[in-house]
């Protein structure tokens, strides 16, 4: 005898309700991680594409944004070589929502918001277009929300960044690499500074000037705070907290030898000691040509080499640095070599 | 990281009822005391009850199949001050119970000898309570010993062959009646008389967000049936039984939402790797979150009686595998379960489970007609 599943009748009936408990649960939280990093070609796109599967093949619900307005390549590594649907579907207003926009991976757990290209001044948006893409990024429904931004300072892309607190700066071993990322850090903590002050004139001053003075020589934000206490010690005290909670994490990206790393925690202290911002440095990624094979064949590296060097870093930044546990229980995260047996079996279905 | 309940035979054991012979001395010789009542006036302690305390049966489903009393005590008691006493595992489910003023977790976890052990029997007897109920016909000797150490006055509870500090006992009428008609009949001798059924729900809003974060939308159309992977107190299906289960499951174009407990991680990885996005797993910690997907499923297949009793609340055709007499778990007049005894559970045949899920579903389908047409209407198979 066979019975076959049919659609479920709505509603339920339901019992009178002085009879019913009520069970409370916590609504699911959303964590955004935005990944930005100042220079161009640290390879952010490739790690948010990688850290957005791991994240999946750990159990979670996971949605990609391509945040990088004007120069969009996060769908090449999921092969959609001409999205139907992308950001400026939304951002022009074809669609209401952006989770309309949202599009299917072989893996149930990930789905992909395309960024637009294809439209002239995409990269400049509006306060107005900023402030909804902003406000519907932050009502996506999935575990973790990466998005990946573009390279450079802009308003738009700070403001982005600055949505979570603990953001991520993808950084190269190369010098030039860390002068962008810590002008980025800087400009990010100055922006914060700004929106926190906006209406207290003294304050935008006190700020306004000092950056301008830091433009030539190094000045400390902890200075910064000082002159700001002199003008309104109130607001010294809420500048000081927002650093206190502001804590992006450093990435560091082609790494080639112990040497680099130990600059990565040299740039720590730099950045603690002049911009009184705690960075928290989550691992590395080493220099890996399979990076390079993953990219050509429009896939994360994960997928193509799951047992390579680079893959393995990756499982060791989303279970010891970003802390990041399996929703299955299946491995410890000093175990986190074993999440290639899951990427393996993963790949079957791509 | 949830720690899974012992289970298994140990929780139907000797230990488990009687205490280890250690908890026993230590509970003679060092541990806090009942006091002696000389004389009580049982109608008089009832009548005057003005702070009572409640001990839910801490075997799986327990806090489940006592909600029936906590509303009829709520009733008849409607200004008390009622305190619910329960395992660490089941506070978080029993915060959510609105007829209660307040829940207490014991501290199994502790030595009966331990100094916090010992600290929360002085608590309880601080809170000077006058009527204190055990719920449990076989609960753990702890948690009777809690009940009888908490002081009240009068102290009920269902007879057991061991030392309890009960001043009134209770016989039960058959081990193998359904649960929550033995321990209603309890108080019923009590005077208090039954409510009817309590059902259990969840928030729309939470649980929607829930659903579509984790079924894709696939609940509306109805083709996910659940399947519990977690054992109970027995000794559960084995791997090759989940595995053909879900296979058949997935073969009717369904999928599969696994609920899983910490113990059954390496099965979930297991069915994970072998169908991919078919299976959707989901850790049954939080009992309310399975409430939600429950809600968005056909079917449930278990063997694990919290997650029976939470789908039967909700009305979902479930499956339920007993390796014991079903008829002290399951109501014989819910219509929505069909049952499958067998004393080794490893030798249930898969095509016994699914003509089970058939069955299960059928009902469901002539209880979707009876709805939707009003009653009376003829019954009629999908």
């Amino acid at each position: 005898m066979t019975v076959q599943l049919r659609p479920l009748p709505s509603p339920r009936p339901t019992a009178d309700e002085s009879n019913v408990i009520v069970l409370d649960t916590q609504a699911p939280s959303t964590v955004i991680w935005p990944v930005a990093g100042g220079k161009g070609g640290t390879g952010k796109s490739t790690l948010t594409a990688n850290l957005g599967l791991g994240l999946s093949l750990l159990g979670y619900k996971v949605i990609l944004v391509d945040g990088d307005l004007g120069g969009a390549d996060l769908h090449l590594f999921f092969n959609q070589v001409s999205p139907p649907r992308s950001l400026s579907t939304f951002l022009t207003r074809e669609v209401d929502q952006l989770r309309d926009v949202l599009l299917p991976t072989p893996n149930e757990n990930l789905r992909l918001a395309c960024g637009g290209s294809e439209l002239v001044g995409m990269a400049s948006l509006s306060h107005g277009a900023k402030m909804k893409l902003i406000r519907h990024i932050r009502s996506l429904d999935a575990d973790f929300v990466l998005i990946d931004l573009g390279a450079g300072s802009a308003y738009n892309t700070l403001d982005i960044f600055t949505l979570a607190e603990d953001g991520i700066v993808v950084c190269t071993p190369e010098p030039q690499a860390r002068v962008d990322a810590y002008g980025f850090i800087k400009n990010t903590v100055y922006r914060k500074l700004r929106r926190l002050f906006r209406k207290n004139e003294p304050v935008i001053d006190v700020i306004g000037e000092f950056a301008r003075e830091a433009g030539r020589r190094s000045g400390r934000v902890s200075d910064l705070m000082c002159r700001i206490g002199d003008v309104d010690p109130v607001a010294m005290e809420e500048g000081r907290q927002m650093l206190t909670d502001y804590q992006p994490r450093l990435l560091l990206n082609r790494v080639r030898s112990r040497r680099h790393i130990d600059e990565a925690d040299r740039f720590v202290s730099l950045v603690r000691e002049y911009l009184s911002t705690e960075l928290e440095y989550v691992g590395h990624v080493r220099n890996d040509d399979k990076i390079l094979d993953a990219c050509e064949r429009c896939r994360p590296v994960m997928l193509t080499s799951p047992k390579s060097a680079a893959a393995s870093d990756v499982y060791n930044v989303l279970m010891n640095g970003l802390g990041v546990s399996d929703r299955l229980h299946r491995f410890e995260s000093k175990q986190y070599r074993k999440l290639a047996q899951v990427a393996q079996a993963e790949a079957k279905f791509w | 990281m949830p720690v899974r309940e012992r289970g298994g035979d140990w929780m139907r054991g000797e230990r488990w009822r009687r205490g280890s012979l250690l908890e026993r001395m230590a509970l003679r010789w060092k541990g806090p005391r009942p006091r002696r009542d000389e004389s009580l006036d049982i109608f008089g302690e009832l009548r005057r009850a003005e702070r009572i305390l409640l001990v839910p049966n801490d075997r799986v489903g327990g806090l489940f199949m006592g909600a029936p009393v906590y509303k009829a005590v709520r009733a008849h008691y409607p200004d008390a001050h009622i305190a619910l006493l329960t395992k660490p595992d089941d506070a978080r489910l029993a915060a959510s119970i609105p007829f209660v003023n307040q829940v207490l977790t014991a501290p199994l976890e502790e030595q009966i000898w331990s100094a916090a052990y010992h600290d929360f029997v002085d608590d309880l007897r601080r809170d000077l309570y006058d009527l204190a109920i055990c719920l449990g016909p076989d609960c753990s000797f702890r948690l009777a010993q809690l009940c009888g150490l908490s002081g009240a006055r009068l102290r009920v509870g269902f007879q057991r062959d061991v030392e309890t500090c009960f001043n009134l006992e209770i016989v039960r009428q058959r081990e193998e009646a359904f649960e929550v008609e033995q321990v209603l009949s309890l108080v019923r001798l009590l005077g208090v008389e039954s409510c009817g059924d309590v059902s259990w729900a969840i928030g729309e809003g939470k649980g929607n967000q829930l659903r579509e974060r984790y079924l894709d939308g696939e609940f509306s159309t109805g083709h996910v049936v659940a399947v519990d992977l977690g054992r109970g107190e027995g000794t559960g299906l084995n791997g090759r039984q989940l595995d053909d289960i879900v296979g058949r499951v997935i073969e009717r174009g369904a999928r599969a939402v696994l609920f899983f407990s910490l113990a059954e991680r390496k099965q979930v990885h297991y069915l994970t790797k072998t169908y991919g996005s078919r299976v959707i797993p989901f850790e049954e910690d939080d009992l309310a979150g399975v409430a939600a997907l429950l809600q968005g499923c056909r079917a449930l297949i278990a063997c694990n009686t919290n997650v029976l009793h939470l789908a039967l609340s909700l009305d979902i055709p479930t499956v339920g595998i007993f390796d014991e007499d079903a008829r002290r778990w399951v109501s014989g007049r819910n219509q929505l379960v069909e049952i499958i005894e067998e004393r080794d559970l490893r030798a249930i045949s898969i095509s016994r489970v699914v003509d089970g899920l058939d069955r299960a579903l059928q009902r469901d389908s002539i209880y979707d007609r009876q709805v939707v047409d009003g009653a009376g209407s003829a019954p009629s198979t999908a």
